[in-house]
């Protein structure tokens, strides 16, 4: 089957396991979400899935080339939109879109209505002749939404997206990634922002630790652990809900 | 399809490289045109040095005085190509959006290191040229000598990458890469053999010969050796990054972390900066590197050249400052991302310039301690006497605080090929434009009865005066921007 498939990878930093035999898989036309609080191995995954780094165990697949074997391959058929994007400060956002496009070999003229489609909605197209080391941060990351969103391409990846974004932006952005998902591409997007995962996935991946505590639609999450949000589930999952109770219960030993 | 994706990602570096130096050329009106007018000085007099020199070093010039030639050559094309490409792998420098793009290892590395290695190397081999076309010709020597030599010049350039890439890997935990050393000394040693050369040292013994005209070999056969040498090298280089994955990421050590911050804000910028610095295991790698080397041909020079020990030990000491200039060329640049926090703290921009200033050219110093030991140290066993230190450590303390001024000017990265290309161009050519000026006024000036220790402390304070300038201007205008 095509989409994004990982089997049993596990990824060591030195002597520390940062994702430990974790599995997934994201078919075309699904939007999903790997959920999970900060150093749990959501970035390192997604840059494993992208090519970034290599898995010490297990194996990824893109649209189904394994990316140990045909990475070139897997790497034509992804798009990917790191958390903080940086480098090539004195190219202006044109030059960078196009330098872009440029690697994945994709027609100008298509690409460039895209590009300036995509850019327009995030109310940015003013900066089109800007140089990227000009930019904000958040402009900065919808200029590398825009790359990666505009190409025709069967796999996105996201980290953070709404990292940096304004509200209106974060409303454009979850149309976006249900429109591509409409249209047949598998995306994955690494996320702390429960709120925005839970309004924009059809399927959930909670982490915990590197490893995979409980996966499903939204609607199968909430019945499976009795919540009324995604965030009690994952607290109950995770038993942070517990830990922020006593938490909460020194400080309030502390004020008095 | 290689090519095309190579160059455009060379194309979009190249394009960044040259706009910033754009700001710095409007701000410093009188470098620009300096860097404009630089490489065609430096062609003039290096022409014009060499044609008058050609004469005097002619007449007493032997097979010795030919083979220590070819021997420097490749020396200073070996440590240049080694230290150009140690530091950093293929695409480090690059944002996980492109990387993560479509590009085979091999477009990756010529993109960001291959071609940039190659346009320097095209430098390097004029410069060379330049430099001996007048003097083979005052010597005698056949005419295809110095094309031998930039030949050879370039298949040393390449090699020193290649092991360079492979001794980068070996200390990444990819052991295996050592084996690429292999056919290069088999490369080597055939192509030595093959053109009566012998072992060791090889081709470099009939390139002599060439020189000092003492024994005409084929020039076809010469020409295919060299080219073959060439090739090796550089398919040795591709074949290490095609086969091998990318290295692990860069880490750092806990160096210093008992080390604590000085409360004053000019102690703090200065104790992070260095810190920063001193954790870096690439750099560890590199000085520790750069002291092995430099004790090796140090320990060999004692041994096999006695008579030119003096020399040879200068020779050395230059090389271990020059290759540890990075260090301070480097401390802005790696230090970059830590801008906002002197900014926004409440540290004026004297403190954050001064602390800049003082830790790149602290760092520098730091990393020089090891290399020159083991320069000086084994013939200081020979000799039995310390070499004239007040004197070597005026020289580096001169070549670490111009390639401060030059890394406040042209910051790079540590793991930008291409920066620290251009920052050691800027560098190169600041070093020069310092002791030309040097040795053009300081006869000049001893004609007005002005003693020797006074010109040169005046000379150190210019520097000083210029680099602080240079560092408080840049600032200035990073600021506006």
């Amino acid at each position: 089957m095509s989409g994004l498939q990982v089997s049993r990878v596990t990824k060591r930093y030195g002597q520390k396991t940062v994702v430990s035999e974790l599995s997934l898989t994201v078919e075309p036309g699904m939007v999903a979400s790997l959920v999970g609080p900060n150093g749990c191995g959501k970035t390192t995954t997604l840059g494993m899935i992208a090519g970034l780094r290599l898995p010490d165990e297990g194996w990824i697949s893109v649209s189904d080339y394994d990316t140990s074997v045909s990475p070139l391959d897997a790497k034509r058929n992804l798009a990917f939109v790191p958390d903080t994007p940086n480098g090539f400060e004195q190219l202006n956002v044109r030059e960078y879109l196009d330098l872009y496009r440029n690697l994945y070999r994709q027609p100008r003229a298509r690409y460039e209505e895209r590009a300036q489609a995509v850019l327009g909605a995030f109310g940015s197209l003013q900066y089109y002749e800007a140089n990227l080391g000009e930019l904000s941060h958040g402009t900065r990351r919808k200029v590398a939404m825009t790359a990666a969103l505009s190409l025709d391409i069967p796999n996105v990846l996201i980290d953070e997206p709404t990292v940096g974004l304004d509200p209106e932006s974060v409303v454009v952005l979850r149309r976006l990634m249900k429109h591509i998902g409409r249209n047949g591409a598998a995306v994955l997007l690494a996320t702390q922002d429960l709120v925005f995962a839970e309004r924009v996935s059809d399927h959930l991946f909670l982490i915990h630790d590197g490893r995979l505590v409980a996966n499903g639609s939204t609607a199968l999450l909430l019945e499976r652990y009795h919540a009324n949000s995604i965030e009690e589930a994952f607290l109950t999952v995770t038993g942070i809900g517990r830990w922020i109770d006593d938490f909460e219960q020194r400080l309030d030993a502390l004020s008095r | 399809m290689i090519s095309s994706s190579a160059w455009m990602l060379f194309r979009a570096n190249a394009l960044c490289l040259i706009r910033r130096l754009q700001p710095v050329a409007r701000t410093n009106p009188l470098l620009a045109a300096l860097t404009i007018l630089a490489p065609t000085v430096l062609l003039i007099s290096l022409v014009w040095g060499s044609s008058r020199r050609a004469t005097t070093l002619a007449a007493s010039f032997g097979s010795e005085a030919s083979a220590a030639i070819v021997l420097a050559a490749a020396i200073v094309f070996a440590i240049v190509g080694f230290n150009v490409q140690h530091m950093s792998s293929a695409g480090e420098s690059l944002d996980a959006q492109i990387r993560s793009a479509p590009l085979s290892r091999v477009e990756l590395f010529l993109g960001t290191v291959g071609i940039p290695f190659t346009i320097s190397c095209l430098v390097l081999s004029i410069l060379s040229l330049t430099l001996f076309v007048p003097f083979s010709y005052a010597v005698g020597a056949l005419p295809y000598a110095p094309v031998y030599l930039v030949l050879f010049e370039v298949a040393i350039f390449y090699a020193a990458g290649a092991v360079g890439e492979a001794l980068m890997r070996v200390t990444r935990r990819q052991p295996a890469a050592l084996v690429a050393l292999l056919p290069l000394i088999a490369s080597w040693t055939g192509v030595g053999i093959s053109t009566d050369g012998g072992a060791w040292p090889g081709i470099a013994r009939p390139i002599w010969r060439a020189i000092s005209n003492t024994k005409v070999e084929s020039v076809l056969e010469m020409t295919i050796a060299l080219l073959l040498l060439v090739l090796a090298s550089v398919s040795v280089w591709i074949l290490l990054v095609s086969l091998f994955d990318p290295p692990e990421q860069q880490t750092f050590s806990y160096a210093g972390r008992r080390l604590r911050s000085p409360s004053s804000r000019f102690g703090a910028v200065l104790c992070v900066t260095l810190k920063r610095m001193v954790r870096d295991r690439s750099l560890q790698r590199h000085v520790l590197f750069v002291a092995a080397l430099v004790g090796i041909l140090s320990g060999l020079a004692s041994v096999l050249l006695p008579s030119v020990l003096p020399l040879a030990r200068g020779g050395l000491v230059l090389l271990a400052v020059l290759s540890v200039s990075i260090v301070p060329l480097a401390t802005y640049g790696a230090n970059r991302d830590s801008r906002w926090l002197w900014r926004s703290a409440p540290v004026s921009t004297t403190t954050y310039v001064l602390g800049m200033i003082v830790s790149s050219f602290c760092g520098g110093i730091l990393a020089t301690f090891a290399p020159v030991a083991a320069a000086t140290l084994s013939s200081f066993w020979v000799e039995r006497e310390l070499p004239e230190l007040g004197a070597v450590a005026a020289v580096a303390a001169v070549i670490l605080f111009v390639a401060t001024g030059a890394g406040s000017l042209m910051p790079c990265r540590l793991e930008s090929t291409s920066e620290q290309i251009l920052s050691y161009a800027v560098f190169g050519a600041s070093l020069g434009g310092v002791f030309a000026t040097q040795s053009w006024m300081t006869p000049r000036l001893a004609a007005l009865n002005i003693p020797e220790p006074l010109i040169e402390a005046g000379l150190v304070l210019t520097i000083v005066g210029l680099v602080v300038t240079a560092a408080f201007l840049r600032e200035h205008e990073r600021r506006k921007a």
